[in-house]
């Protein structure tokens, strides 16, 4: 049961939440770990691909029992439906059960000695002269004053708690993707192996659809469109399933929510306070990817933390390591994400096709392991692409 | 504004709503003292639950 102190309060068990409880109570530190879902890792707003180094980054080993599939490549379609193959020959990625996932790492941060508490809801911060001294939370019809020298927003997409901190994560339209996924069961794929892509300004404007292999017959097919070009993403699914000949499939599951693509917040802690994954804003901005990147961040996060609480000093210039070693590692690489973003949301189809044509043929993997002046030539007419497309495959 | 039945209690509305005003309990609740009807979450929500009130 949930006590009324804690080294450190962790508010929404998703992979960075869980992540971070895991590390720090690992270390010794008192965790509690809460999630307003009353089961963690449902509902899931999301297209589950994950890289294989994410999951080495995160030292996490690839599991049988979240893994549904083991992915190696990717098809990507232009509008006409010129196809552009990218085998990976060997494992490069994987389709996850995020829901099982999602306990799994929960598990793990108990296991490390964590308290972890569903169905627990963070309402408000608790203030001790003006610094953040703990949060109220809300279970079952009970309300709890809980004491902690940190907390850490880990409440998705939507977090209200980081805002109520003081840190304005609030989304432009232009940063935002709106999304909609069915997991369908019952449809035709030409290489269920391979995730597949499409772009097109009809199919999902400021952004894509993709068909997710989970199974021979069954993947997650969905779609984000940019908030400021677009409305209504779920009308657009429809438009996708139909174009797709996937109308008489079954839909297994309906998937709705929206994903950060604008890079970078202003600042990641204040005094006894830090913030992480969707919450903050730890997205590609490109393929709108988070996982992997929520959970490197929550491992910086905790090893700050850890220091912070083996000095007794929770103040933000303590914790600003983490805010300090994201920029190293991950920042520099998402401004110029957003760059390639605002660059690729501006090609029209026809711009889109007359690459796919130039490229189409060729072994995309081999030219992102290196080949570039064969890629040079066959994009030699838009020159500007050249620049832009090797940091695209290293997203 | 009228929050529809469609909502997923997906919380995009909540991400972009500069005034802080909506919440999700079991669907979108949102507070018409602080809604100035700004209309973002209407054009945010993947599944158009969010309406302008007439």
């Amino acid at each position: 049961m949930i006590k009324d102190r804690y080294d450190a309060v962790v508010i929404g068990a998703g992979p960075a939440g869980s992540v971070a409880a895991k590390v720090m109570a690992e270390a010794g530190m008192d965790v509690l770990l809460i999630d307003k879902k009353s089961e963690i890792g449902h509902v899931k707003r999301c297209g589950e691909g994950l890289g294989a180094n994410h999951l080495r980054l995160a030292g996490i080993e690839p599991n049988p029992l979240w893994i549904r599939r083991q992915i190696n490549g990717a098809l990507v379609f232009s509008p006409d439906m010129t196809k552009i193959t990218m085998d990976t020959k060997e494992v490069s990625s994987y389709l996850i059960e995020r829901k099982v996932f999602d306990k799994f790492l929960a598990i793990e941060a108990a296991k490390a000695g964590a308290t972890v508490q569903a169905r627990t809801e963070a309402v408000d911060l608790i203030r001790n002269n003006g610094k953040i001294a703990g949060i109220v939370a809300e279970y079952m019809g009970g309300r709890y004053e809980i004491k902690a020298d940190l907390v850490v927003a880990a409440d998705g997409v939507d977090s209200v708690i980081a805002r109520q901190a003081g840190i304005n994560t609030t989304l432009r339209l232009d940063d935002l993707n709106s999304c909609a996924e069915f997991e369908m069961s019952g449809i035709k794929m030409e290489d269920p192996n391979k995730i597949m892509i499409y772009f097109g300004n009809d199919i999902a404007p400021g952004g894509y659809a993709w068909v997710f292999p989970k199974g021979d017959d069954t993947a997650n097919v969905g779609l984000g469109i940019r908030a400021s070009k677009a409305v209504n993403a779920y009308e657009y699914l429809q438009r996708f399933v139909k174009k797709m000949g996937f109308d008489s499939a079954s839909v297994i599951e309906v998937n709705i929510g929206g994903v950060p693509v604008g890079g970078n917040i202003n600042e990641y802690v204040l005094d006894n306070f830090m913030v992480v994954g969707d919450a903050a804003r730890q997205v590609n901005p490109i393929h709108g990817g988070g996982i992997g990147l929520s959970m490197a961040s929550a491992k910086i996060l905790a090893e700050t933390a850890i220091k912070a609480y083996k000095e007794k000093d929770f103040s933000k210039k303590n914790l600003s390591d983490y805010e300090k070693q994201w920029e190293e590692q991950f920042s520099k690489k998402m401004s110029k994400l957003l760059k390639l973003r605002k660059f690729a949301e501006k090609l029209s189809d026809e711009q889109m096709n007359d690459i796919a044509a130039k490229v189409a043929g060729t072994d995309l993997y081999e030219l992102s392991q290196g080949r570039f002046a064969s890629f040079i030539k066959l994009v030699g007419k838009s020159p500007g692409i050249v620049k832009y497309l090797p940091i695209l495959m290293m997203a | 504004m009228i929050v529809k039945k469609t909502c997923a209690a997906c919380g995009t509305c909540v991400a972009v709503c500069p005034f802080d005003a909506i919440r999700i309990k079991d669907i979108a609740v949102i507070d018409p003292v602080k809604c100035t009807n700004c209309g973002l979450c209407v054009k945010a929500c993947p599944v158009s639950a969010i309406e302008v009130e007439k």
